[in-house]
């Protein structure tokens, strides 16, 4: 067997106790690792209704058949779980080290069961696996477990949560290396709630590859390729994410105060261009990443990874604040006490409007710097005003009688994207199976920055074919698992090719994108079992019925409902958005669907959130 | 009229904003790169906005350098830039 090592290392927390079971070998040439392996495995070992916080739900670590091979921007890895935010599937990936450790420690999936009586943390090491006691761990932010667990990049990589994962704060994240994340859908909170604070790793096994000399030549290439792209090889490692800060603000295109706006007064303040003129101290890479986006930004207070576009929008523009030497600490702060940067953002904005509006006790106002530090204690430790955010915007604006007023789809809070200035970014949210997130496929590409080719950003007719493409073609990237920043140098063709040459299965383009689409359909059918239907693939009112009243975007609002049904067609799924049998038949996943048909039928009358 | 630079064209120009004038976005490209030659390597090739280079006026994308412009338009310019 090669690429995958053809194992699962089950452990149960009810019982401390672990085994090694044998990976289904169909399945993982069908889903090939990562999330779409997480989510075959999840659609078996978590039963429709579970709450997401009980000892009956799991968390599945993935990595791929790619990773820990060298291959560039193989270290990622993958978490799937029900998430406790939205009630969908869930699956957050990371970089750093801690996935490639995993497959050197000989695992291509670590299922997590149960719940432990008493707090503990998890090493595993030389094919042993270690309970240790976590009470003296208890309490402690991210940062002071990674050092005190003897964090070490090559050789002992930890994976922890914070304080808000212990407080099952719904936005709380998963942390690994220190600052990288498994951030969205409160994945932190599923392991807080297994009394789970960390998962050591230690390995020295090396992935066996077919062929070596294919492989070899697949890594020249993608060397070269990454090295001849201006994205790659110059724009993510001089500037970072950050620097779409402008462009958006530029083209009206930029969520402001909770999308009351589509243009931020202060966006150069907190632009790519400000935060390298004035913090940034150094750059940093995930395992075998020869592109190195990670900035390394400094203030008076701190020194922090970070912060990316997404973390300097959602405390910036969103909150209404230019503060840049805030929104670095803000961040900072996140990664510490295991919060989502994005969601905790997006949930004080939303409390900074339900303040102004008066729908809030609270003397918030947007453009308050000093707020943030005291809202994100308050949210990892529940208490004060903060303590009213830790479950994200939705429930904070439902308890003050304003849901609409939370900008989430499915509950989980929306990127920096404004849809209404990009049709097929707005589509694409809606129909997000995890929920309101950019990583299910981006449309900033084609419709604003012109990759592969520049498209009409306003244009409806015809977008749902992009939307599609890009669904798929993502869900395959995070299957794989490799940083969707290679597809930026590197064409989908590549991956084909090299993972063909470490696995000795051929795969095709177009199977590559198969795997992506049989994905994205098994994510649907999940979340339709639990209750989902058409009547969740929408977006906040807003974006729906309020266009902006100026700026490049003046006029717009977001037409979804043409786009939608276009897309159902598209997929191959009937008008109420479930997947026809002809499509589950093509996709070799046909047996899944009568189940989830009597399932969905209960579900649909006790949803569980 | 003000054309906006961005990222490594605001590095190459060592300014943030130029004044330029012309009639159409070609006209005002070549008085800012008779300002600042190197520009025009980072901004065209093959007499076209460069693959994944962004111009645009009063915040709408334009690829067609003969579109006309007015003294009150805001011109900008961005290199290449991704993320997410």
């Amino acid at each position: 067997m090669a690429g995958w090592k053809g194992t699962i290392l089950e452990i149960d927390l009810d019982k401390h106790f672990s085994k090694v079971a044998p990976l289904n070998m169909d399945l993982a040439r069908l889903f090939i690792g990562g999330r779409g392996l997480g989510a075959r495995l999840l659609w078996d070992l978590v039963d429709p209704g579970v709450d997401p916080l009980s000892p009956e739900n799991v968390l599945v670590f993935t990595n791929g058949p790619l990773t820990a091979t060298g291959y560039q921007t193989s270290g990622r890895f993958s978490v799937s779980t029900k998430s406790p935010l939205t009630g969908t599937i869930l699956d957050a990936n990371s970089g750093g080290y801690w996935g490639m450790q995993l497959k050197r420690a000989g695992y291509d999936v670590l299922l997590v069961r149960g719940r432990s009586a008493d707090p503990v943390w998890i090493e595993i090491r030389n094919g042993e696996v270690l309970f240790h006691d976590a009470g003296s761990l208890w309490g402690l932010g991210v940062f002071a477990v990674t050092d005190r667990l003897e964090q070490n990049n090559n050789r002992r990589n930890v994976l922890c949560i914070g304080p808000a994962g212990e407080r099952l704060c719904k936005i709380a994240s998963i942390m690994n290396d220190r600052e990288r994340a498994l951030a969205r859908g409160g994945a932190g909170a599923v392991m807080g709630s297994k009394n789970l604070k960390a998962i050591v790793v230690e390995g020295r096994e090396r992935p066996e590859i077919v062929d070596r000399e294919r492989f070899k030549f697949m890594l020249y290439e993608t060397r070269k390729l990454l090295s001849a792209s201006p994205l790659t090889s110059q724009v993510l490692p001089e500037f970072g994410t950050v620097m779409l800060m402008n462009i958006m603000n530029n083209i009206g295109a930029l969520a402001t105060r909770n999308h009351q706006f589509t243009q931020f007064e202060g966006a150069e303040a907190i632009s790519g261009e400000a935060l390298t003129d004035k913090h940034l101290v150094g750059t940093a890479s995930c395992w075998a990443c020869p592109i190195g986006c990670t900035r390394i930004s400094r203030t008076e207070h701190v020194e922090s990874e970070g912060p990316e576009f997404e973390s300097t929008w959602a405390f910036g523009a969103q909150c209404g604040i230019q503060d840049l030497e805030a929104i670095i600490e803000a961040n900072s702060r996140c990664n510490d006490l295991g919060l989502d940067t994005v969601s905790a953002g997006s949930t004080i904005a939303c409390a900074m409007e339900l303040s102004e509006r008066g729908y809030l006790a609270a003397d918030l106002r947007f453009g308050q710097a000093e707020s943030l530090h005291p809202l994100l204690e308050g949210m990892a430790f529940r208490n004060g005003l903060g303590g009213q955010m830790s479950d994200g915007s939705y429930l904070l604006a439902e308890r003050c009688g304003h849901p609409e007023l939370s900008m989430s789809v499915k509950r989980m809070e929306l990127p920096a994207y404004d849809p209404r200035g990009m049709q097929g970014q707005g589509l694409l949210y809606a129909t997000s199976n995890r929920g309101g997130c950019h990583m299910r496929g981006n449309m900033v590409g084609p419709e604003v920055l012109g990759l592969p080719k520049l498209i009409d950003r306003f244009q409806v007719q015809g977008k749902s074919s992009f939307v599609i493409l890009h669904q798929n073609v993502s869900a395959a990237i995070d299957s794989l698992v490799v940083c969707k920043f290679t597809n930026l140098g590197v064409a989908d063709e590549y991956f084909a090719r090299v993972l063909s040459a470490v696995t000795g299965i051929h795969y095709s383009t177009g199977e590559m994108h198969r795997v992506g689409e049989r994905v994205w359909n098994l994510e649907r059918l999940f979340n339709l079992r639990e209750g989902f239907s058409t009547a969740d693939d929408t977006l906040p009112p807003r974006l729906l019925q309020e266009a902006p009243v100026n700026g490049p975007t003046k006029g717009w609002v977001v037409h979804l409902e043409p786009m939608l049904q276009e897309y159902y067609r598209g997929r191959g799924w009937d008008q109420n958005g479930v997947p026809t049998q002809e499509k589950l038949f093509e996709l070799e996943i046909a047996d899944l669907l009568e189940e989830s048909r009597q399932a969905w039928t209960e579900q649909a009358q006790h949803p569980i959130l | 009229m003000v054309v906006l630079l961005y990222g490594k064209l605001r590095q190459i120009a060592g300014e943030r904003q130029i004044m330029a004038s012309g009639t159409s976005v070609r006209s005002v490209l070549n008085d800012v790169f008779t300002q600042h030659p190197w520009l025009e390597e980072a901004v065209l090739m093959d007499g076209r906005i460069r693959t994944h280079c962004v111009l645009t006026i009063n915040g709408q994308i334009i690829i067609d350098l003969d579109t006309p412009v007015g003294e009150a338009d805001q011109i900008a310019l961005f290199p290449p830039v991704a993320g997410g």
